[in-house]
């Protein structure tokens, strides 16, 4: 078995699922960008956002696995909301990478799959 | 042990490379394998430009980066056809300029322009390469009467698309390999096996035997072949020679047009979402042209992500929005290098002082473009840009604007592979075989010495068929 599948299977997946630290730093971020997503659509968009971060190439994976994995260790330390508020704002290169990533995979899914939505995510904002 | 095969020639790779080199090399009388890693999906299967065609036809379902400052973003085709399948089908010829610098440049032998031309037109009668008989989509028409407003250079780009009598833009049906030069191949014998991988060629001393391949579901395979013709893409073509030893000049010019994106809110409704603008501005072509982009609601709250604070309350008026992109010919070079245990290459790319400069140029320039067609705001996609309403924002526009902010993405990558007999800058010779090897040919994009300044699958195809002929002349069957 090569290598990144090797690591695919003990480290990506698990740290790239729903559950996992990406997964949750996701789920933060869109709390904070579209606070009026309902929650089935929240749910569905941070699915999609691990599905497509697990496809990405295997050297940017790792990048993004040890990112998050990381930031599951300071979430350890620091309150999760502001580790979510740096990571949000931050232009630092490659760590600002992460919520830029979770943002435009989340924002082209919400409004490819539900056009109708308001800036904040509530649905019904715009007749199709 | 797996499936094996035995061919003549095993060509890897079936877009705008492969396709072509499969056609010709069948119907000369060779035995011809196609190995594609993507799937056949038909034309119609898949709405262009959505989310499920990303997961589908693209590879690492279009999330696929040239690290740098700034990073770049690019996509590629994986499935039969490769990019002829999901891009735009915009055909346009590399300008004469360009192949006398490709000649004089890298030593490329039998490279007349007019048997060139010759070649283009072969292609263009094939793909049915046109302009569009009817209507062009509004997002086009802003395009054009904005260019026309300034005075600017601009015109229909074609592309290989049929169209009923008087057809409307949106009513093209594209006519890419599968639709093509892959039927060709396989009536003339070719067998074409997708959704399987060449994970490395066996390689003894310059001569390659055997590849190794590796099916959807995981299981082996093995290819024995007399000749091998490399037609992977930009990326992929140096991926899988560096994989197989081989190394020198391979991967290390990599080439591409960056472009940067703005979008443009109108009074009216322009948005499309599975075609895109035919219009290009060429005022300042070769270093600058504009044209549009796929525009679907989700691609226009991807253009306003970067600026999403200022810019979040235009989404709801998404279909009056269109998306535009400023692409560049650039200075800079990147490079693809196989990591050991990896699928996937670590791409990087570096943009020089002067691509950044032209880059922040385009951009203001296309915005002036939007406002003289008429748009109500314009919204440039890089963090803290500033809503431009009239032209005095440009300036403001202009100020803030740093390439390290923007979205800056690509869809044209090439010369990973150089063709010419000068082989202190050239991977492969004057008509594709990779220098040191001895039945090791590269059929594609990566053979372009540089970024033509234009589309560039018209040069891709008619170097392949000019490569294709040239080794049915000169390999015994």
């Amino acid at each position: 078995m090569r290598f990144d599948a090797r690591y695919h299977a003990a480290f990506v997946r698990p740290a790239l699922d729903p559950d996992g630290p990406f997964g949750r730093f996701a789920e933060r971020l869109l709390l904070l960008e579209l606070p009026d997503l309902p929650a089935d659509r929240l749910a569905t968009t941070v699915e999609f956002v691990c599905r497509r971060a697990r496809q990405v190439p295997g050297p940017l994976r790792l990048g993004v696995t040890v990112l998050s994995g990381s930031t599951a260790v300071v979430e350890r330390l620091v309150d999760p909301d502001r580790v979510v508020a740096f990571l949000r704002s931050t232009e630092l290169p490659l760590v600002g990478e992460l919520a830029r990533l979770v943002r435009s995979l989340a924002f082209a899914f919400v409004w490819e799959t539900w056009p109708d939505s308001s800036p904040t995510g509530a649905p019904g904002a715009v007749d199709v | 042990m797996g499936t094996h095969y035995d061919c003549d020639v095993l060509v890897i790779g079936s877009g705008a490379g492969g396709a072509p080199t499969a056609a010709i090399l069948a119907e000369a009388g060779f035995d011809v394998l196609v190995v594609e890693e993507g799937p056949w999906i038909e034309q119609g299967e898949v709405r262009p430009f959505s989310l499920e065609q990303m997961d589908r036809q693209y590879r690492n379902g279009g999330l696929t980066v040239a690290l740098g400052r700034p990073s770049i973003a690019y996509t590629e085709g994986r499935c039969a056809g490769g990019g002829t399948e999901v891009n735009s089908g915009l055909y346009r010829r590399p300008s004469e300029q360009t192949l006398d610098r490709w000649r004089a440049g890298w030593g490329i032998r039998d490279f007349d322009t007019e048997q060139f031309m010759t070649l283009c037109d072969e292609v263009e009668q094939a793909l049915s390469v046109q302009t569009v008989p009817g209507r062009h989509t509004p997002a086009s028409e802003r395009l054009r009467a904005g260019a026309a407003a300034l005075g600017w250079d601009h015109d229909e780009i074609p592309r290989w698309m049929s169209y009923p009598q008087d057809g409307d833009a949106t009513e093209g049906r594209r006519e890419s390999m599968t639709r093509t030069y892959l039927p060709r191949a396989r009536d003339a014998g070719a067998r074409i096996v997708p959704d399987t991988r060449v994970d490395r060629l066996v390689i003894d001393r310059g001569r390659a035997l055997r590849a190794e391949l590796t099916g959807a579901s995981g299981e082996p395979a093995t290819v024995d072949f007399g000749q091998v013709v490399v037609c992977a893409g930009a990326i992929h073509t140096p991926a899988l020679l560096q994989r197989s030893g081989l190394r020198g000049l391979i991967g290390r010019r990599l080439a591409v047009h960056p472009t940067v994106k703005l979008a443009a809110r109108f009074d009216d409704q322009v948005n499309v979402g599975d075609d895109v603008p035919v219009h290009q501005v060429k005022e300042f072509a070769p270093d600058l042209s504009f044209g549009g982009s796929a525009s679907q609601p989700g691609l226009v709250a991807l253009a306003l992500t970067d600026a999403w604070p200022t810019m979040r309350d235009a989404i709801t008026a998404w279909p009056e929005i269109a998306v535009y992109y400023a692409a560049i010919t650039s200075e800079g070079r990147g490079r693809v290098q196989a990591l050991p245990g990896f699928r996937d290459p670590l791409v990087t790319y570096r943009l020089t002082r002067r691509d950044r400069a032209v880059l922040a140029r385009g951009l203001a320039r296309l915005t002036q473009v939007m406002l003289a067609a008429g748009a109500r705001e314009v919204y440039p996609s890089f963090r803290h840009a500033p809503i431009v309403r009239t032209r005095g924002d440009v300036a403001d526009l202009s100020d803030r604007f740093r390439t390290e902010a923007a979205s800056v993405m690509t869809v044209h990558l090439c010369s990973t592979v150089p063709m010419g007999d000068d082989t202190t800058i050239a991977a492969a010779d004057s008509h594709g075989k990779v220098h040191g090897t001895a039945n090791v040919y590269v059929n594609d994009a990566s053979l372009l010495p540089d970024a033509p300044g234009v589309n560039p699958q018209a040069s891709v195809m008619a170097v392949a068929l000019r490569n294709a002929r040239r080794f049915a002349e000169a390999v015994e069957r």
